[in-house]
């Protein structure tokens, strides 16, 4: 049961949807997040028993709620689909790639560098991309599904650029897509596309971002976040002056909310699936995150353990996806909250499923053809 | 050709006709086909390529399986008395029309794709689905769950059109007569059995054990446990909005419904279960 408290606090929420649109042309994802969501501000017939649908008071006017909806223009090359698991690819469930091949492996990074980007000519830097997202279809259903949103608005990205003034600033191992990057970098390009209302945001707002594949218990609606993020101790949540002032007087804020959190060997690591801010963490976020990455090639490359074997009570020099948010946090003195384990708040990630329930992605929004995999597949499996 | 039945009362009108011997039955016990074997089975797809059906202990009849079933279904039977079986039995048998599209999708599970089993060896089934997949499968596949029901039913004595399984359950005593035990079985089997109901609560619960008050174990939904529906409802929803799939759908599985009399889909998952 959401307190009175939490539900009332919330000035607007803004849901950031990042990443590849893993799952989303299912029914499965419109029923786990659009659907759910609704639950947010109005009641739900379907989920009529769920805590979350029935407490809007016909006169109460339930906060707001912006949706971004973030996507690359292009596709890029991801690990799943140079072979690592096709049913993550979103092609063929048919391997295309014999990825126990290394020699496979190599000529199909070839053929999928040829199908996908596109090179500028001297320097052989990737300076675009050739498979375009089917904007129209993606946006005619994404209007569809938000419809009782107050507003959906779609966000475009191209990583090329950036990745190039990341290898200009660590030069020592350029990368050629900003891969899991995208996560964060997606919604740090809905901000700056959106300025004027993320920086209207406050202490009272809750910023979701999420990943795609993620489908929400049906019980629960955006206060689900909520809760955690503006009634989580150290205050008193029933005042309404100081409901986010510890009682050694100072502000929470910023504030983050995120899954599974760890400290391993030394290292704050974070379920990076999704995050949820109060307002000045999302702004502080969106401003700094960036330099973060600059700060030390660790925090760009995400590499695995260079000295996995260090003593007892040494560093171990390694980095991976789930450090980068919250070690952001830490340097940027956030206040953070966790719940340990995603089914407790409600979500699942359709991918980390086995099986994972999932579609065929990028058939269904990028110009692919049966034809492109066949081509793979009868060069590389 | 063998008669069907379209509507409940149809169904009851049938039984008054034909003698089903009542009583334990003789000779080894049919509880050795019990379903328990399934989890031991390692190779359940050459046991549900082998037709089971569900074969009632007291009654000498058996529905054969044609599909709308889930497998927390047959392991959690609701009527002790009815035991599934690979065997051919000498019963008066009856067989399950569904949609074509419920029967579809919900042997879609049982889908033959390259990683269907995990490190294991273990079965786990397609859980992926897009239009493509739907598509190559109506198409091209000719595995075992890709059989018709007309082909499949070929044999029984007696057809239930899906409608039956729609009818209000009634009271004993509303039942009663001398072939109260069939019908009661019946009822219960179309009952326990049947792919129409609120998706999440109603006859969802029953389908997944979860029943209400009296609910033999308590669990929310589990998308682990429930996640072939997912895969059935989103596979669904591709076809209805896809006339290129629904007339692959059509042709494919024409001979059902035109043995069905059955109309091409049109409600969403929600509105047909719900």
């Amino acid at each position: 049961m959401i307190e009175p408290e939490a539900k009332h606090r919330v000035d607007k929420f803004a849901l950031v949807l990042t990443g590849a649109p893993r799952g989303v042309s299912t029914y499965t994802w419109r029923k786990g997040t659009p659907m759910t969501y609704a639950n947010t501000t109005s009641s739900n017939e379907l989920w009529s028993t769920s805590s979350h649908s029935y407490w809007w008071q016909s006169d109460t006017k339930p906060p707001e709620v912006h949706v971004f909806i973030c996507a690359n223009n292009y596709d890029t090359i991801d690990r799943y689909l140079r072979g690592e698991d096709p049913r993550l690819s979103g092609l063929d469930l048919d391997p295309y790639i014999d990825y126990n091949d290394e020699r496979k492996k190599n000529v199909a990074y070839k053929i999928l560098d040829g199908m996908l980007n596109l090179r500028n000519s001297e320097t052989g830097e990737i300076i675009g991309g050739k498979i375009k997202l089917n904007k129209e279809k993606w946006e005619s259903y994404h209007n569809k599904c938000w419809a009782w949103a107050d507003s959906v608005n779609f966000v475009y990205y191209d990583g090329y650029d950036f990745t190039q003034e990341m290898n200009s600033v660590h030069t020592e191992r350029p990368v050629e897509t900003t891969t899991w990057h995208n996560q964060y970098l997606h919604y740090i390009e809905a901000y700056n596309a959106h300025k004027e209302f993320f920086d209207s945001l406050t202490e009272q707002s809750v910023i979701v971002r999420q990943r795609y594949d993620l489908v929400f218990n049906p019980y629960y609606s955006l206060f689900r976040f909520t809760e955690y993020l503006l009634t989580s101790g150290y205050s008193n949540r029933f005042n309404t002056e100081n409901w986010n002032t510890h009682h050694h007087g100072f502000s929470l804020s910023p504030k983050v909310f995120v899954p599974n959190l760890r400290i391993l060997r030394g290292q704050i690591s974070a379920g990076d699936y999704w995050s949820v801010w109060d307002g000045p963490g999302a702004q502080i976020f969106a401003n700094n995150y960036v330099d973060y990455l600059k700060q030390n090639a660790l925090h760009w490359h995400g590499l695995g353990a260079t000295n996995p074997d260090a003593p007892y009570g040494k560093q171990v020099n390694w980095r991976v996806p789930e450090h980068s948010l919250p070690q952001f946090s830490m340097q940027h003195n956030y206040t953070i909250y966790h719940l340990d384990g995603q089914e407790l708040v409600g979500t699942q990630m359709m991918s980390l499923k086995d099986p994972p329930i999932l579609d065929q992605w990028r058939y269904y929004w990028y110009d692919w053809t049966e034809e492109m995999v066949e081509e793979i597949r009868q060069q590389c499996s | 050709m063998t008669n069907i039945s379209l509507h409940w009362d149809e169904l009851m009108d049938h039984c008054n006709t034909i003698e089903v011997a009542d009583g334990s039955c003789e000779g080894d016990s049919p509880q050795k086909f019990c379903i328990d074997t399934i989890d031991s089975n390692t190779d359940r797809e050459s046991f549900f390529a082998s037709t089971p059906c569900w074969y009632h202990t007291s009654l000498r009849t058996s529905i054969v399986c044609t599909g709308g079933f889930c497998e927390g279904e047959i392991i959690n039977s609701a009527d002790e008395n009815w035991v599934i079986s690979t065997q051919p039995q000498d019963t008066y048998q009856f067989g399950i029309l569904y949609h074509p599209m419920v029967r579809f999708v919900s042997m879609l599970k049982y889908a033959n794709f390259s990683m269907i089993k995990n490190v294991t060896g273990h079965f786990r089934g397609t859980y992926v689905v897009g239009e493509q997949m739907i598509s190559d499968m109506l198409k091209n596949d000719t595995n075992w769950y890709m059989r018709t029901q007309s082909e499949l039913l070929e044999n029984v004595n007696h057809i239930i059109h899906h409608n039956c399984i729609l009818y209000k359950k009634k009271t004993d005593e509303e039942l009663g007569d001398i072939n109260f035990w069939l019908k009661h079985n019946l009822m219960n089997y179309t009952l326990y059995f049947n792919s129409r109901g609120n998706y999440h609560f109603d006859n969802f619960q029953d389908r997944h054990r979860n029943e209400g008050a009296d609910r033999f174990w308590l669990r929310d939904w589990n998308r682990w446990i429930d996640r072939h529906l997912d895969l059935e409802m989103s596979a669904w929803h591709f076809i209805i909005e896809n006339k290129e799939l629904s007339n692959l759908l059509y042709e494919r599985y024409r001979k059902d419904f035109e043995l069905g009399g059955f109309e091409s889909m049109e409600h969403t998952y929600d509105g047909y279960y719900g």
